[in-house]
């Protein structure tokens, strides 16, 4: 209750509340994100959810009205992997076992316009991947409004969990780590990890939540995939660099990917297994018939948006690209029931375009959220 | 030394710059040694003037021959179709540490900064790298054909930087020329001995440019006088090329601040400088033009958002005559997304003529290099990228790239001149 009241101070608004009478906003290029387009269409809205989507239609009576001649209206944006809002340290430093910390623990968004200008509405809060088990992670609107918390817990058994701790009684090989991984595991299964990291993969084991998995390598994948078989569990690839080149076998296990994205820092010299990083993932990935969402994995800088436009440059079409930024990015983070696609009874978050979206010269004009204007060109 | 090396790469030049192009697009007699090189249909963007429609452009000798539209292909010319494609100068990099830090092999690096000392003037750059980097592959991709590799910003002078071409070979092969001292206004390290704050930083560099002028008029008064020499002191005399303005000086600077500092040096001392990074530009552009100080702007992706402000200062600089180049300080920006970032700026604004000109010839003009390089004009060397489309527009790939009109990457047959494994999909 605290984080909602938090989020309502956070940004300014046009109106503090959403509206009770219906807004509509008429004449613009609907792309619903499941597929369909609808020209000159017309899209109603009121206290926050969608209410209709038609073509050629009027406003309905008593409805304000946004002009959405020669615009594009998509849903909003959804980065499935950030570091959004997070303060100070995203994992924690003194057990490498932490599946009972909570990223909203650490969530103090800040008013930062950046991403909601470029179309964002929407991110997945994730704990940091130093941790073997990391703990919760969240879906929030980029007005700090928390869509559902505790959405998955995170795992991590790659280099970046290899190089962060100093202490002896952490595991220093892979096959180290995904021993002590399964280990939890079977107690958890047993009941006799206890207290709120039991909790955590209890809930991963009852299938409530999935595991997000942040590996890299092609043999990481497999593991990864290996394991939650091992389970039955609901995995989540993230990251995966080298998914490309192991696309077949992630689509038989039928695992959605939230795929690194295409632009990134190489930092102090870069992982070593990054080697496989390559902006054609997120199509070689869909290609094979793999559920991809992309996202910025950052706290700020560029957008999701412009992730977009690259995996399109590199092989997605314009569709599979809009939906990896909206409907299938939703989907995977257990929230396509209120985000990710314009179709009635869904959160009212839009965003209207001066060009074309998901192209390089995609600017947007207006983005709203929860039905109230956030940004206005 | 510097001679010798730059007698070997004009030799190199020499030799590859006749090689020819690609053979499924070679049209002329099989007899007949193609010494001509003529990219026709293309839409070309010569940077010195508008786009060209349907442009043709012949390479002879690894130069320039003549470009434009409705010239004549010579008899006996290979011939490269770039319908629908687009034709632009070799991309410029202004500052870059690839070779000092391995993609992908992280242990091998991290040894772009001297600690020696906080003034490492006589440090050259060129001899701590290596050519066996997979980042020099991908920069082909990105269309990149020279680049500035310059020493790290932990240290207030860590050295001087190189202008290399990616012609492929060993880094003595890649050289080109002189890329400059490396001045970094900052403070990083608590070592002993290091100044602790931007004021002291520019207040040490300061004082060796003062003990370098020294140096030289001692040397100047031996000369007229026939007496001994001072002992030869590598630090001074490197410092001493920059007041006699025989060496550019590129200074790593963020903020306003710190970017004052180095307008002031360069004011007090008369040098050829020009500001890395520069993210102060925007409230600054007055001082930066009064001064006559270019910028280097970066690392833009993947840390800046399309719609951050700071992207206005480069804008407000260009028009008003200043010049702008962008950067991506690899292996902090990848160096893949050098030209995505000047679409940011096209976005926000900035004319594509000259987002173009921050990719090429301003930062060639940066190390007096635009005589060779940065535009495509007859002489000037053959270094040119073919696009799929808008160069500037995301979704256009790097298709082809020359340098001295040699083929050095080739996306549709998977062909680099680096020959390294170059990571799939780039």
């Amino acid at each position: 209750m605290k984080r909602v009241l938090f989020a309502l101070a956070l940004l300014p608004a046009a109106a503090s509340f959403a509206q009770e009478q219906p807004v509509a906003i008429v004449g613009a290029t609907i792309l619903t994100g499941t597929g369909e387009t609808v020209e000159n269409g017309t899209l109603v809205f009121r206290g926050g959810k969608i209410e209709s989507i038609s073509a050629g239609s009027p406003a309905p009576e008593g409805a304000s009205t946004i002009d959405g001649n020669g615009l594009f209206l998509t849903p909003g944006l959804i980065d499935a992997y950030s570091g959004f809002g997070i303060q100070g340290d995203d994992w924690d430093r003194e057990n490498v076992l932490a599946p009972g910390r909570d990223v909203l623990e650490r969530f103090e968004p800040q008013n930062d316009p950046l991403w909601l200008r470029s179309g964002v509405t929407t991110t997945y809060v994730a704990p940091g991947g130093e941790n073997l088990l990391g703990g919760y992670g969240a879906v929030v609107k980029l007005t700090g409004a928390v869509v559902r918390e505790r959405a998955a817990l995170a795992a991590s058994f790659g280099e970046s969990v290899l190089g962060a701790f100093d202490a002896f009684d952490v595991p220093t090989t892979r096959q180290g780590m995904i021993g002590l991984l399964r280990q939890t595991f079977v107690r958890a299964r047993e009941d006799s990890l206890l207290g709120e990291g039991g909790e955590a993969v209890g809930a991963v084991l009852a299938k409530e939540i999935p595991l997000h998995a942040l590996v890299n390598t092609p043999d990481d994948i497999l593991t990864a995939i290996r394991f939650a078989k091992e389970f039955d569990a609901r995995l989540v690839l993230v990251s995966a660099m080298g998914g490309h080149q192991v696309a077949a076998h992630v689509a038989a296990a039928a695992v959605p990917v939230i795929v690194a994205p295409s632009i990134i820092g190489i930092g102090d010299g870069g992982p070593y297994e990054g080697f496989a990083h390559s902006p054609a993932n997120a199509a070689r990935l869909r290609d094979a018939g793999v559920t991809v969402a992309l996202a910025t994995f950052a706290r700020g800088g560029r957008s999701v948006a412009l992730e977009g436009v690259m995996a399109k440059a590199h092989g997605l079409s314009m569709e599979a690209a809009l939906a990896a930024v909206t409907r299938d990015a939703a989907a995977i983070l257990g929230v396509g029931d209120r985000l990710g696609t314009l179709e009635a009874g869904k959160d009212a978050d839009l965003v209207l375009w001066k060009e074309q979206p998901v192209s390089t010269w995609a600017r947007t004009q207006r983005v709203i959220v929860d039905g109230i204007t956030r940004f206005q060109r | 030394m510097t001679r010798t090396i730059l007698l070997s790469a004009l030799v190199l030049a020499a030799v590859s710059g006749c090689a020819p192009p690609e053979p499924t697009a070679t049209t002329g007699t099989a007899d007949e040694a193609a010494t001509v090189l003529a990219v026709t249909h293309a839409r070309i963007y010569p940077v010195s003037g508008p786009p060209i429609e349907d442009g043709t452009l012949l390479v002879r000798d690894g130069k320039i021959l003549e470009v434009g539209s409705g010239i004549a292909v010579p008899e006996g010319a290979g011939v490269l179709d770039a319908r629908g494609k687009s034709l632009i100068p070799g991309l410029v990099e202004s500052h870059s540490h690839m070779g000092f830090k391995w993609l992908n092999v992280p242990a091998m690096g991290r040894n772009n900064n001297e600690f020696r000392n906080p003034v490492n003037a006589e440090v050259r750059a060129i001899d701590g790298l290596t050519s066996h980097d997979a980042a020099f592959a991908l920069s082909l991709a990105a269309g990149v054909t020279t680049m500035n590799i310059t020493t790290g910003s932990r240290v207030p002078n860590s050295g001087q930087a190189v202008v290399v071409k990616l012609r492929g070979g060993s880094i003595e092969d890649m050289y080109f020329a002189e890329g400059g001292m490396k001045f970094a206004i900052r403070v990083a390290d608590e070592r002993p001995g290091f100044p602790r704050t931007t004021e002291a930083v520019k207040e040490l560099l300061a004082s060796e440019l003062r003990s370098a002028h020294a140096y030289l008029d001692a040397q100047a008064a031996a000369a007229s006088s026939g007496a001994a020499p001072p002992p030869r002191d590598l630090t001074l005399e490197a410092f001493g090329r920059l007041l006699e303005k025989k060496m550019v000086v590129g200074v790593h600077a963020h903020g306003e601040e710190d970017m004052r500092h180095a307008i002031a040096l360069k004011k007090e001392f008369d040098l050829d400088l020009y500001i890395h990074h520069a993210q102060g530009t925007a409230s600054l552009v007055d001082e930066l033009l009064e001064a006559n100080v270019p910028v280097s702007f970066g690392p833009i992706l993947p840390f800046m958002n399309e719609e951050d402000p700071v992207l206005e200062g480069p804008i407000r600089l260009a028009e008003r005559g200043g010049k702008a180049s962008f950067h991506q300080d690899h292996p902090d920006g990848h160096q893949y997304f050098l030209r995505h970032d000047a679409a940011l700026f096209v976005r926000k604004g900035m004319p594509e003529d000259q987002a173009l000109r921050a990719l090429t010839v301003n930062p060639a003009a940066l190390f007096h290099i635009e005589g060779r390089i940065g535009t495509l004009e007859p002489g000037k060397d053959a270094d040119f990228v073919l696009l799929e489309g808008p160069p500037l527009d995301y979704e256009s790939l790097v298709t082809h790239v020359f340098i001295e009109g040699r083929l050095v990457f080739d996306r549709a047959r998977g062909f680099n001149v680096f020959g390294e494994r170059v990571p799939e999909g780039w």
